[in-house]
């Protein structure tokens, strides 16, 4: 096995990872290699270096127990209180006043007061319906009973008639 | 550092190694007793637990306050996915998965806000493993300094899998899983980290 690809091995062979047959080589190479053997001390020494860097960890079993009940009251609160707690917090109220001016803006282009249409519906539905609205050409989408339209239905079928024979050469 | 700091620290200690650690058994009581939101049993796992997730944490930040930090919000996160451990592997290797996680972010969004890297703190003493005098503490201290600077130089990817192995001595198997990738690449991984320690270690050096 050529140099470079044993040297490649030193890591694992540092933490016993190869094969008995690897282990052998490798072995038999760090006897005739300097070069290999001062990588493999390095390697050692900086592993026990690394394993020493321990501390003593500060208690935390108090401090996490706190936020496990504090974030576990803030879930029961719901949504309700996070809106709250947003809509009434110092930095987000001017926010909050703007979207809701926006939004009454907003709904006074949506649905603007004056409807022509409402004012002929309240017309028609509560006996205010006039000859004048019916005949009106603008306000044509006003439904007007069957029955008061009988007798200029058939007028105008009469004309009609009257028309196509004139074409026809008829009387 | 006075001598009531270190007696202090060194009680600290002592309560820590009478942690013992918990059998498969125990661990898996205590983790379906979590599932039914019994918040004595996550006491239990934080103090079995807290000794290494917040070693790792500044094993990989080199900060002992954002290591509590971290530490602390890995627990919470524990209680809050904690349905989410089906016990497909070991609660170890779940637990240094978020660690290593949430480090990983905070180092992310330090970089985002492009500040200067954290100055290693070392204002915490280490665990001497053995009885040591005055002046190997100091020579000990020092030594540690030029470990973590040369740690923080190196790639984050180089810096976790040095600190999970060498730190905490997980098996490779272990490592492959927490990293999310094959056993060949822990192998390969590992050794161009050592190398890279190697030479940042002797670039300080100089």
């Amino acid at each position: 096995m050529k140099h470079q690809k044993i040297q490649n091995k030193l890591s694992a062979y540092l933490d016993n990872e190869l094969t008995t047959d690897e282990r052998r080589v490798v072995d038999k190479h760090l006897t005739d290699c300097p070069e290999c053997m001062k990588m493999l001390e390095d390697f050692q020494l900086n592993q026990q270096q690394i394993a020493g860097l321990i501390h003593p960890a500060p208690s935390m079993k108090n401090a996490v127990l706190a936020k496990i009940h504090e974030t576990e009251a803030a879930s029961k609160n719901g949504i309700l209180s996070v809106v709250k707690q947003w809509v009434f917090r110092p930095f987000t109220v001017g926010a909050t006043a703007f979207s809701t001016i926006c939004l009454i803006i907003a709904l006074f282009y949506v649905n603007p007061a004056p409807n022509p249409q409402y004012d002929e519906l309240l017309e028609y539905y509560f006996g205010f319906q006039t000859e004048e609205i019916s005949n009106n050409p603008l306000k044509s989408n006003v439904v007007v009973p069957i029955s008061t339209q009988t007798g200029d239905t058939e007028e105008s079928i009469e004309d009609t008639d009257t028309l196509f024979n004139f074409y026809l050469g008829e009387e | 550092m006075s001598v009531t700091t270190l007696t202090a620290n060194m009680e600290t200690y002592s309560e820590l190694t009478q942690v013992e650690e918990f059998d498969s058994k125990q661990e898996r009581d205590v983790i379906l007793r979590c599932k039914e939101r019994d918040t004595s049993a996550m006491g239990t796992l934080v103090v079995q637990y807290q000794h290494w997730v917040y070693n790792i944490a500044y094993g990989l930040l080199g900060h002992h306050e954002d290591a509590e930090d971290v530490a602390q919000d890995v627990f919470l996160s524990v209680w809050q996915n904690i349905n989410k451990f089906q016990f497909r592997s070991q609660f170890s290797t779940w637990l240094y998965k978020i660690v290593k996680n949430k480090c990983l972010n905070l180092i992310d969004q330090r970089k985002r806000r492009k500040t200067e890297p954290m100055e290693i703190d070392d204002s915490q003493p280490w665990i001497p493993l053995d009885n040591v005098t005055p002046e190997q503490e100091v020579i000990q201290s020092e030594r540690n300094q030029i470990l973590h600077q040369a740690l923080d130089k190196l790639k984050e990817s180089y810096r976790t899998i040095l600190i999970l192995r060498e730190l905490r001595q997980l098996s490779y198997e272990e490592i492959a899983e927490i990293l999310d990738c094959t056993l060949g690449r822990v192998k390969s991984r590992l050794h161009e980290a050592r190398k890279a320690l190697r030479t940042e270690l002797e670039r300080i050096d100089l």
